[in-house]
């Protein structure tokens, strides 16, 4: 105990680069845990992106492409699917509610997605969370209505009743705009952490009073142009749609009904399980988690050899201090304890100040990053995970400290009581 | 007289590689005794207090500390033979600056069971002892005891230095140049601080010097130089 006494009586007689060391230590301890309380929570939010959904369906092409186009707006569809087709499986008796998805169109480089009310009563995310209005209603029956996603109204400064034109494409600067037919904002959602708050939401009715005109993928000319009133009179029931996304009544008839989809006659259809697509996304961007993640540990790491750096300088200097330990009759494997306790005590120093760094963090940052990112980061002790971690960093810390110990072992035996200066 | 203090017998001792540095048929300090040593820096006076601490193994020859031959005790005993019967007086930086004067008092009683347990035996704790050692050489201010060692003079300094040699009375107290870094008066005064503190503790001194003019304060005096065969003129040189 005398001996950690001394110890931290030096450090603090060298408290300027013992901070210093100390406070890198800190950091990268701050950033393990950030990143590895970030990916845990990634993770769970990413699989949380989507639930109750039992079943995607789209054209033929893989169950990642068509995860990424249904439910997070990336890339796109092969193929489209026809109306028909979703209007089999939709009256399906063993299906609860199916929602159609129509997508291709772009407001500033928000994806728009033509569907029903059945999203905004089906669709759900998070621990079967619906979505819900902040403020508005859903569209209903004019074609022209839109309804926002909150991270959209937000950046693009919306309000209820503004006037906004779709273009035709998902490029983020389209040459082709559906000017002639203009949508009113009618609702805004909340914000569900989501990509469902970077989408703008319009009826399939609208989808198709856009499209009604055009021809060959480009708008008709002069005479052939339908302005928007005499689309409104028109039957919008449209041909074909992107992709669907089906609940069932009984959870067990899941993978009959995915056979039976993928087996389907009419066309080429993919049915996929979200929950296994979701996993199988996972495992491609895991690498890139893993990679963060080895990152950090480097980092650690490095503030671990700046600690090792900082205590092998200082030997030098204080073979003074072993020098008149030893005179009083400290043992070299005292000066050897010294110097593995100045480890230990700079490596719990800076995971003291780590964990206070990271929990001041998470207090700051806590509300921002659940309503921008939607990753609730919570205020919550370590896990045994992040114990073990830290546990480690500590064992290399003292397991660091016992090299200067053993040098410094070495130069007591040789140094003796005196040192010429 | 009785058992003899410091007994060299025969000792020769040579850094690896190097030409014999030290050739000492005998040397002997009685219990009690103080012993000036004359010894110019270079004549291998540091080498020959490694020897009596034990710190380094003559090549020939025996260091017998209260009777007990260093060489044959295991490295470890050594060292707490060595403290348990040794205090240390250096020429300056005796102390560990980040430590109060106290603390730096009570240091040897850290690492010596014998010598605190004779602290305690004699003051009633190791506290009263190093209050009373710093008082006897005129250290009494309180707050001056909690201060850091190095904001101290260091006249100071070296009088905290001969407080923590002498806590829990060691047999033996070796000052190596313990005066060089002071003025002329302060000198004089703290020898004779050192004596009556020695006397009262019945320590023997051994006090290494290159300073010829404090040696007729002592017991005895000796010429590390004449003591020391391979110090003399050899054939080497006359050629």
């Amino acid at each position: 105990m005398y001996l950690l006494r001394l110890a931290l009586a030096s450090l603090a007689n060298r408290r300027f680069t013992a901070f210093l060391t100390a406070f890198a230590i800190a950091l990268s301890v701050c950033l393990l845990l950030a990143v590895e309380r970030v990916r845990t929570e990634a993770r769970a939010s990413f699989a949380s992106t989507i639930s109750g959904t039992d079943l995607i369906v789209g054209a033929r092409s893989g169950s990642v492409n068509l995860l990424l186009y249904s439910v997070f707006r990336i890339g796109n569809a092969t193929n489209n699917i026809r109306w028909d087709s979703f209007e089999q499986y939709a009256n399906n008796p063993r299906v609860k509610w199916a929602i159609p998805m129509s997508l291709g169109d772009s407001h500033r480089g928000y994806r728009v997605m033509g569907t029903t009310e059945a999203y905004f009563e089906h669709y759900q995310y998070g621990r079967k969370q619906n979505l819900q209005l902040a403020e508005g209603r859903a569209f209903a029956n004019d074609p022209f209505e839109v309804v926002l996603g909150a991270e959209v109204a937000e950046a693009l400064h919306y309000k209820l009743g503004d006037k906004l034109v779709l273009a035709h494409g998902v490029a983020v600067i389209s040459l082709v705009k559906h000017d002639d037919k203009p949508f009113t904002v009618v609702g805004v959602l909340k914000r569900t952490g989501t990509p469902v708050d970077r989408t703008l939401h319009i009826s399939l009715g609208g989808m198709e009073a856009i499209h009604v005109d055009w021809q060959n993928g480009v708008p008709a000319r002069g005479a052939g142009r339908i302005s928007a009133e005499q689309a409104r009179s028109m039957d919008l029931t449209p041909k074909a749609i992107t992709a669907f996304m089906l609940g069932l009544n009984n959870k067990i008839a899941t993978f009959t009904l995915q056979r039976e989809i993928n087996e389907f006659r009419g066309e080429p259809l993919l049915a996929i399980l979200p929950g296994v697509a979701l996993q199988e996304l996972w495992s491609l961007m895991g690498t890139a988690e893993q990679a963060l993640f080895v990152v950090s540990l480097f980092v650690v790491l490095t503030g671990l050899i700046g600690m090792l750096t900082a205590i092998l300088t200082s030997l030098n200097e204080r073979r003074r201090e072993m020098a008149i330990l030893r005179s009083v009759g400290a043992r070299p494997w005292h000066i050897a304890g010294l110097l593995v306790l100045e480890a230990f005590s700079l490596a719990v120093a800076g995971i003291a100040v780590g964990l206070g760094l990271l929990y001041f963090g998470i207090a700051v940052a806590q509300g921002y990053v659940q309503s921008n990112y939607g990753l609730f980061l919570p205020l919550a002790l370590p896990s045994a995970h992040e114990w073990t971690l830290l546990g480690i960093i500590l064992g290399a810390a003292v397991l660091m400290g016992s090299i200067p110990a053993w040098r410094a072992y070495r130069q007591s035996l040789a140094d003796g009581l005196s040192i010429h200066l | 007289m009785t058992q003899a203090l410091i007994e060299l017998t025969d000792l020769s001792f040579a850094w690896p590689g190097q030409a014999p540095l030290l050739d000492i048929p005998a040397l002997r300090l009685d219990a009690g005794e103080s012993l000036f040593l004359k010894g110019p820096s270079g004549s291998g006076k540091t080498t020959l207090l490694g020897l009596l601490g034990g710190v380094q193994k003559p090549d020939r020859g025996s260091v017998r500390l209260l009777g007990q031959d260093l060489g044959e005790l295991k490295l470890s005993t050594r060292d707490r033979f060595r403290v348990d019967h040794t205090g240390y007086i250096f020429q300056q930086f005796n102390l560990l600056p980040f430590l109060s004067v106290r603390e730096n008092v009570e240091l040897p009683c850290r690492f010596s069971r014998s010598r605190a347990e004779r602290a305690v035996q004699r003051h009633g704790s190791v506290d009263a002892a190093a209050t009373t050692l710093l008082a006897h050489l005129g250290l009494k201010d309180p707050a001056l005891l909690a201060r850091r060692a190095d904001s101290l003079s260091i006249g100071q300094q070296q009088r905290v230095a001969a407080a923590r040699a002498l806590i829990g009375q060691p047999e033996l107290v070796i000052a190596d140049e313990p005066t060089s870094a002071l003025d002329a008066d302060t000198r004089e005064a703290f020898i004779h601080l050192l004596f009556a503190e020695c006397r009262e503790a019945g320590s023997s001194l051994l006090f290494v010097s290159h300073d010829q003019s404090l040696a007729p304060l002592f017991d005895r005096q000796l010429s590390l130089a004449e003591l020391n065969r391979a110090a003399r003129p050899t054939s080497d040189l006359e050629a």
